[in-house]
């Protein structure tokens, strides 16, 4: 019973597998947002709820043992990843069951297990290890390839352009995927970045292309293209997508930033959920109902209930872990 | 001179002494990789000669992106490669500070110890003579402030080659400087290959009156200093901790304990320097050994100046450490 | 006219004298080579200040010579 695909290569599997992990970012980030309102979070989180179709399409072109980098609005590319919401859950409330054990909180999770080499508390900070772990697969004769996701912010990082150029002198297999969501922390990126971000790519002889961040299928098949490149050793792409995040730049901004987002342009992005846009999508291609779709959602707003309950009975770590983990233990020293 | 004796040590440069312990390590492990501005000529010498051996996919040229090779390594590192960098001048770690003290200094610890970044940054450093202020940074006391990295900082030709060795064999960041006036001077090193322990100084000469802890560059001025007081008499220990992270703060103090007095020596400015924290310390640890109050020798509190007279004013001479040991025994 | 070692490299401290290209007596340029020298890294040479006559050399082959130190005179 072969139904015709509207999303070309797409398998119905793979469509409704991103459909969730979609989900499962929106409700992890919705609970979030309600756990920093009541106190329950010990430091500050910055919320993807928005741009769910970006690290979903992105990561879906990858295999296990691909890699990425993150940002400090990483539990998108986490869950995107594979990461577990129990074990981050229990990292943003600093417990042993955390995928740090509590030492890296929000923009610090982290899990090597799953390929994710860093996520990062500098803006651009991950562009250079991204492009550093290309440079080790390459050199090791590995196929695998590293997508660094950064934000509209990096783009004016030194470390964007330097990253570029040597990847693109070097042939690197990394993919630089640019989340423009249209805001510097609290400024229009308009009135901070010179061009369009895509247009960097041509002076350093890459190709650029341009996706709507909100199509997580046109995010996975540019990102698919990307990576064929990159296997192939034809070297690296840099992809902007454009996007909006729906919350602010960290929570519980509105305490200090004031507002300096249009309601009439915050109501037009959110009519343009990604989420509901590619659920419908299936719904008319006959790929999904209505109720399996409801069904997912309600399974995953579980499991994300369940994960807060799983890191509330995780225990703190003992205070004298504070001083492990800083050196792994080497024959050599004494 | 005197008629050639069979030996197996051989006098060479301390610059030649680095190299033959990358040529060792890039010969022992596949996984070594030597990178950095103009690695294939090698302006500085440690690399020199070193693409001949092992390729340009070894011995790779970067472009002058210091933050962005630096921070490419702890990527590198953390997917199986042990890449070697030479920064070739101390002061550009600064270039490179956020991918040194924020990711790969704590990347591990953030991480709780999932992944062992094992990288090697080394560089010349220090001044050289009229190489004026951004060129004669000693970076190692800021460094020491980042939890994070291991610091070497060799004296001899014999400590630069074991140093390299274990450095490039540990599995964490390790910042390696090499005093640039160092890299020109001759000693004594075996032919074969053989490691140093990170952590364990090295007492460099035995005396029983004054403890002259000295680093770096300021190892031989201590000597020769202890060299000429001896001649009044006056009898000087001098230890060079080889290492500043970690710190062999037992030998120091095994030595303040049979001396009772102590001078340090840093080729560094003084404010917050290697020696003001050994000092501190030993004044913790060892307040009780003390016959008299410790003294700091290190640069005057400004950047490094480019004219001969006015560099001598603010580094530290061979008078200054002569002054302060005096002052330990008034 | 003395002839001195310069400093080539930031971690130049000393050269040793690998040969002598002229000899006590002998005419010379300005920018003529004297004598080539060895250091950890570099084999150069060093040039006659100006013009005149080879009064002295002040180092002989296999000689470590300072930074900076008087190599021979010219005159």
């Amino acid at each position: 019973m072969t139904k015709t695909s509207a999303f070309d290569h797409l398998s119905q599997d793979d469509a409704i597998g991103m459909l969730r992990n979609m989900i499962r970012i929106r409700r992890f980030e919705e609970k979030l947002t309600v756990l920093f309102k009541r106190g329950k979070l010990p430091g500050f989180v910055h919320l993807y709820t928005g741009e769910e179709a970006i690290a979903v399409g992105a990561c879906s072109a990858l295999r296990t043992d691909d890699r990425i980098t993150s940002t400090h609005r990483g539990h998108g590319h986490l869950i995107a990843k594979g990461a577990r919401v129990d074990r981050m859950m229990a990292e943003l409330f600093g417990r042993v069951d955390g995928y740090c054990r509590g030492k890296g909180g929000s923009m610090h999770i982290v899990s090597f297990d799953l390929s994710i080499i860093g996520t990062n508390g500098i803006v651009g900070g991950g562009i250079p290890i991204g492009t550093g772990s290309a440079w080790a697969d390459r050199h090791l004769g590995r196929d695998n390839v590293t997508i660094v996701f950064f934000g509209d912010g990096a783009s004016n990082q030194g470390v964007f352009f330097e990253s570029m150029n040597i990847a693109s002198v070097w042939g690197l297999p990394v993919i630089f995927v640019c989340e423009n969501n249209g805001y510097t922390e609290w400024t229009p990126t308009s009135e901070l970045t010179a061009g369009n971000i895509v247009d960097r790519a041509a002076p350093m002889g890459i190709p650029g292309e341009s996706v709507d961040g909100n199509d997580v299928v046109a995010m996975r098949f540019a990102v698919e293209r990307a990576v064929e490149r990159a296997r192939k050793g034809e070297g690296p792409t840099l992809i902007e997508a454009k996007s909006y995040r729906w919350n602010g730049h960290n929570e519980g901004e509105e305490a200090f930033a004031g507002a300096y987002r249009p309601e009439a342009e915050q109501a037009e992005w959110r009519e343009r959920d990604p989420i509901v846009a590619f659920g419908e999508r299936l719904v008319e291609s006959e790929w999904l109902t209505r109720e399996e779709w409801a069904a997912i959602d309600s399974d995953e707003q579980a499991q994300v209930d369940a994960a807060v309950e799983f890191a509330e009975n995780s225990p703190f770590p003992d205070a004298e872990e504070a001083l492990d983990h800083l050196f792994a233990p080497s024959k050599e020293s004494a | 001179m005197a008629a050639k004796t069979v030996t197996e040590e051989r006098n060479i440069y301390y610059i030649e002494a680095m190299r033959e312990g990358l040529r060792a390590m890039l010969g022992e492990d596949e996984n070594v990789v030597v990178i950095g501005e103009d690695v294939g000529r090698s302006v500085i010498g440690a690399t020199r000669g070193l693409v001949e051996d092992f390729g340009p996919m070894r011995v790779r040229n970067t472009p002058i992106s210091e933050a962005t090779f630096v921070g490419m390594c702890v990527g590198a590192a953390a997917v199986g490669l042990r890449p070697v960098v030479d920064l070739m001048v101390g002061s550009f770690f600064y270039v490179a500070m956020d991918q040194l003290a924020d990711q790969a200094a704590k990347l591990r610890y953030m991480s709780g110890g999932q992944v062992n970044l094992p990288i090697v940054y080394f560089t010349a450093t220090g001044p050289s003579g009229s190489a004026a202020a951004q060129h004669s940074e000693n970076p190692h006391p800021m460094l020491m402030n980042v939890a994070g990295l291991k610091i070497v900082m060799p004296s001899t030709p014999y400590d630069a080659k074991g140093l390299m060795v274990s450095a490039i064999r540990d599995d964490n960041p390790v910042v390696y400087l090499q005093d640039f006036v160092l890299g020109g001077v001759r000693g004594p090193v075996p032919e074969g290959t053989y490691s140093i322990p990170l952590g364990v100084g090295d007492i460099k000469r035995a005396g029983k009156d004054v403890t002259v802890v000295a680093i770096g560059a300021a190892v031989p001025k201590a000597l020769r200093v202890a060299n000429k007081l001896e001649a009044e008499g006056i009898s000087v220990e001098v230890v060079d901790p080889r290492t500043l992270v970690p710190l062999d703060m037992d030998l120091i103090l095994e030595s303040v304990a049979r001396t009772g007095r102590l001078v340090v020596v840093d080729n560094a400015r003084l404010t917050c320097s290697a020696a003001s924290e050994i000092v501190a310390s030993v004044s913790e640890k060892g307040f009780d050994l003390l016959k008299a109050a410790p003294q700091r020798v290190a640069w005057e509190n400004v950047p490094v100046p480019f004219s001969p007279p006015l560099e001598e004013r603010a580094l530290i001479s061979d008078s200054d450490i002569d002054s302060a040991i005096r002052m330990t025994l008034a | 006219m003395d002839v001195v070692l310069p400093k080539w490299g930031m971690s130049m401290q000393d050269a040793v004298v690998a040969e002598w290209l002229v000899a006590v007596g002998d005419t010379v340029t300005e920018g003529q080579p004297l004598a080539t020298v060895e250091t950890d890294k570099v084999e150069a040479a060093v040039e006659s200040p100006g013009a005149g006559t080879v009064l002295e050399l002040l180092a002989a082959a296999g000689d470590t010579v300072d930074v900076g130190a008087v190599m021979a005179r010219i005159g």
